[in-house]
């Protein structure tokens, strides 16, 4: 039998690694509950045309597809908003609004591995649906900033955009071939392309596109209004002030920054942007905004707002910070046990009710028991004494299994609340 | 905050270093020949990464470079997710299309067999965009060096190549058919560090236009 493989741009999560993840959306799962979101479970796949309603090309290209028994598309999510707009117009019309929704699991693209996000990757977010304020985008903000802080990332910036104002711009400019142009280098972050084509094509708003880059930060919304005049954009901008009056208000300006220039998908996104940065990492580890027009494709016109953190970047930016990451585990005592007395199972289970995790092997007597074990700490028990292990292989003998229990307690204590702060 | 910036090595690099210098970094360690890779300039606060030039984009696209000098040739093959922040002018040279002066050659026969057209050219990404604006449907034949040799012995109709002053594609009786791209050196940035790092990219790269007039 040759060496097993899997398909590339997938992989297998080992137990260390799996409990920082798992305690990542733990947390960040709480501080949704913590704001009254309620977590639902979509399908892992969905019929193709569901899934590809408002994605733009790329994404549909990059849908892992295949057939239903009956013939019928259907795809491997690749992200989970959609999944949860339909779910939201199919079953939750009948609820009041807006709905509060959240999600964590795994999505699925074809696209080359990067930034610590294979073709498989896990997604947490969350979705409000029916609320149109730039109250509800604020509260997406403050909920993506909790989140990050809760998992204990140190060091991060989340940037608000909005999108309306690019596609203001884009949408005054009268000649055709130059509008399709200007929206093809912005796409691209071409900005020598852009420029190029401002210094041959003027139009009344090019200013705005020149100075993309540098509207951002705390002038930037006083500044766009001056540079604009189309009712979109303008409109924009106020909606961004907005919001970032109402997120300082609540006492988070020091993580944001307004910020016009991001683009992000301007095809699906129809007001707020917001992207969440770890410096180190290329890639933005949270990102979302308002997508209006999304649930009407299934028939029930709502405003709503979401974002969502990608888990392995996050985790990521978490190991880069500090390496021995935190989780929700409680110490690992390993018995090694020689006498087969129930004792020894009486001692296991006293050790589990005090919060241990307690991993027991039954060895024949005189085995060598010298083995490296993940454990943190291991207790020998023969028919002639008791000893403590510690992982540097140092062996204490003590009395007996109650003096082993309170030695542990000391040594090994389990903290309450442990993984908490 | 410590900027990384990467730099391609040859025929960019030393037009690159003379624009660093007169933005006023310094670039003395970096004219040394050795081979190292990576340099430290604390005075400055800049760590340098001497690369591959097509391996500049990934290496700002995952991060580890916060901006990079490269030739937009590079970028326009491998269409990575970067932003595209200054053309620095040097580096010059052009994508184009060309074909046998004397297309009786070899292309005729091969017309009638196939059809369509085939086009050799090391750069597969940049023919299959620029054939498919324009709505001509082609073969695309990747081939890695002497991409004239094709056309010549019947294997494509046309090429795609880059060019400098063009001798290469005339000593071997080619004649261009039509520009694609003027491509010089670009200064290129990650799109976070754009964002985490905006003051010390934006302060350069205000001081590279001003010096490039």
């Amino acid at each position: 039998m040759a060496t097993p493989t899997i398909p590339s741009g997938l992989r297998d999560i080992l137990p260390r690694e799996t409990s920082e993840i798992r305690y990542i959306e733990e947390r960040i799962a709480q501080v949704f509950q913590s704001f009254g979101y309620g977590e639902v479970i979509v399908p892992t796949f969905e019929y193709y045309s569901t899934l590809s309603v408002e994605t733009g090309e790329l994404l549909s290209k990059e849908m892992f597809k295949f057939f239903d028994q009956d013939g019928s598309m259907v795809a491997l999510r690749p992200e989970m908003t959609t999944s949860v707009a339909r779910l939201a117009v199919q079953r939750m019309t009948d609820q009041p609004l807006p709905l509060r929704l959240f999600y964590r699991g795994n999505a699925f693209r074809h696209e080359p591995p990067q930034g610590g996000q294979a073709r498989e990757f896990r997604q947490a977010g969350i979705e409000l649906i029916g609320d149109s304020g730039p109250d509800a985008d604020a509260e997406m903000v403050v909920v993506m900033i909790e989140s990050l802080r809760a998992v204990g990332l140190s060091s991060f910036q989340v940037s608000v955009g909005q999108s309306e104002f690019l596609r203001g711009i884009i949408e005054n400019i009268e000649d055709e071939r130059t509008r399709l142009s200007v929206r093809a280098a912005l796409l691209n972050r071409d900005l020598v392309g852009l420029n190029s084509i401002l210094s041959k094509e003027g139009f009344a708003e090019a200013a705005a596109l020149e100075q993309l880059s540098s509207l951002r930060g705390g002038d930037c919304i006083a500044q766009a209004s001056q540079l604009v005049q189309n009712t979109m954009s303008l409109a924009a901008v106020e909606n961004l002030s907005a919001i970032v009056d109402r997120v300082a208000t609540m006492g988070y300006s020091d993580v944001v920054t307004p910020d016009l220039g991001i683009i992000r998908n301007l095809d699906y996104y129809t007001g707020a942007v917001f992207e969440g940065y770890s410096e180190g990492i290329g890639f933005p580890i949270s990102g979302g905004g308002r997508y209006d027009r999304l649930t009407s494709e299934f028939g029930w016109s709502q405003p709503a707002t979401g974002f969502q953190h990608g888990v392995e970047r996050l985790h990521y930016a978490l190991a880069l910070e500090n390496p021995e990451m935190r989780t929700d585990l409680p110490p690992l005592v390993r018995v090694i046990d020689e006498t087969n007395d129930k004792s020894v199972v009486d001692f296991c289970s006293q050790l589990r009710r005090n919060g241990y995790r307690v991993a027991l092997d039954a060895v024949a007597e005189g085995s060598d028991t010298s083995l490296s074990t993940c454990a943190h700490i291991s207790v020998r028990v023969t028919h002639t004494s008791v000893s403590i292990v510690e992982s540097n292989g140092n062996e204490d003998f003590v009395a007996d299994l109650s003096v082993a229990l309170a030695e542990l307690g000391q040594r090994l204590p389990v903290l309450v609340g442990s993984g908490k702060e | 905050m410590k900027l990384r910036i990467a730099l391609s090595k040859g025929e960019l690099y030393k037009n690159t270093l003379s624009l660093l210098e007169t933005v006023g970094l310094s670039v003395d360690a970096l004219r040394d020949d050795t081979r190292k890779l990576s340099f430290k300039v604390e005075e400055d606060d800049i760590e340098y990464f001497i690369c591959r030039p097509t391996d500049v984009p990934v290496y700002i696209q995952y991060g580890v470079a916060d901006i990079g000098v490269v030739g937009k040739d590079v970028l326009m093959e491998q269409g990575k997710d970067v932003y595209e922040l200054v053309d620095l002018g040097f580096g010059g040279c052009r994508f184009v299309v060309a074909e046998p002066e004397d297309p009786s050659s070899s292309s005729d026969v091969m017309d009638r067999r196939h059809g369509h057209l085939l086009v050799a050219t090391k750069y597969p990404k940049v023919t299959e965009d620029y054939f498919s604006t324009k709505g001509v449907q082609v073969e695309v034949i990747k081939l890695h060096g002497n991409v004239e040799l094709a056309p010549l012995v019947g294997l494509s109709h046309q090429i795609v190549d880059l060019a400098s002053s063009g001798r290469t594609l005339r000593d071997n009786g080619l004649r261009i058919v039509d520009t694609i791209e003027e491509c010089t050196a670009r200064l290129i940035a990650n799109p976070v560090s754009m964002k985490t790092k905006h003051e010390h990219i934006s302060t350069l790269v205000s001081k590279m236009q001003e010096a490039l007039g």
